[in-house]
């Protein structure tokens, strides 16, 4: 291990670490859950993929060889975090969760009121039908 | 491109047998001499060079790591700045991509890269709705996203 290379790794371990603390403090901080999300999201993403390169070119340095488990980490949490924040999100919408007073757009519900109005009578209808479906398949 | 690729290895194998080493260097020596003989014999099958389709990707991951660095920092600033200096809402994309797997990959894309978060597809696969955390614009956020994102996903996934 150089000085330099200590030094880099350093900065990497030290900003994956500044990234989670302030995913954190968002966590706090923003006032709703949509909000909420885009700290959690991004910002520990973000500290994984630092501190993980950090974790696999210490080992290469220190004369490890590659750690590939330091790389799949990386890979799956770049995969699965965007389908949690996304889904939680969507949840929350579907549960009319307030969002923040000081939200400007919401484009999401005039398309859903559009949607709402052609299929009311349509809706009841096939919810029945999938139910009486659902109980037969049961029994 | 699946065949070019197995050509190329095999072509990198044959290397191998006719030096008679069996380590990574040469294999590497060998790949790279198989595509250079793709490359000039490749086009007689009419076929596009895959190397053309794998520096697409290698653009598309650059550009996705340059957005998300600075989306971090965007996130950064925003926390220090706290609720006065955030204007959320929900603006809606439309998109032209098609099949469900470009479609996945664009989602995840947006959700990763500034102050965005896929909400909702609608059903028909037409639309994204989004949560942007900072709305100056709501047309130059959808400029950004179709410039860096959809234009380029559209040539990776074709």
């Amino acid at each position: 291990m150089t000085t330099i290379n200590s030094i880099l790794l350093s900065v990497m371990v030290l900003g994956g670490s500044l990234f989670a603390l302030m995913a954190t403090i968002g966590l706090v901080r923003f006032p709703d859950v949509y909000c909420r999300m885009h700290s959690t999201a991004k910002a520990s993403t973000m500290s994984i993929f630092l501190i993980m390169l950090a974790a696999f070119f210490f080992f290469l340095a220190d004369g490890h060889g590659v750690n590939s488990r330091c790389l799949l980490v990386i890979v799956f949490v770049f995969l699965t975090s965007p389908v949690g924040a996304h889904m939680i999100s969507k949840a929350a919408y579907h549960y009319e969760v307030e969002m923040w007073i000081g939200t400007t757009y919401d484009e999401l519900s005039a398309y859903n009121a559009a949607l709402d109005s052609f299929s009311v009578e349509d809706d009841s209808d096939d919810e029945a039908i999938k139910n009486e479906s659902f109980s037969v398949e049961f029994e | 491109m699946i065949g070019q690729f197995i050509a190329n290895a095999a072509l990198a194998f044959i290397w191998m047998f006719l030096q008679n080493t069996y380590e990574m260097p040469t294999f590497v020596a060998g790949y790279l001499l198989g595509m250079l003989m793709l490359f000039l014999f490749g086009r007689k099958t009419g076929q596009r060079f895959y190397m053309v389709k794998v520096w697409k990707i290698v653009k598309l991951a650059g550009i996705f790591i340059r957005e998300m660095i600075i989306a971090c920092f965007q996130v950064l600033v925003l926390v220090i700045g706290g609720v006065k200096t955030i204007n959320p809402g929900i603006i809606e994309y439309q998109t032209e991509l098609e099949t469900p797997m470009q479609i996945t990959l664009l989602a995840n894309m947006i959700t990763l890269t500034p102050g965005t978060i896929t909400l909702e597809v609608t059903d028909d696969n037409k639309s994204l709705f989004i949560h942007v955390l900072k709305i100056d614009s709501a047309d130059s956020i959808r400029e950004g996203i179709k410039r860096n994102f959809e234009d380029n996903i559209k040539e990776v996934l074709a």
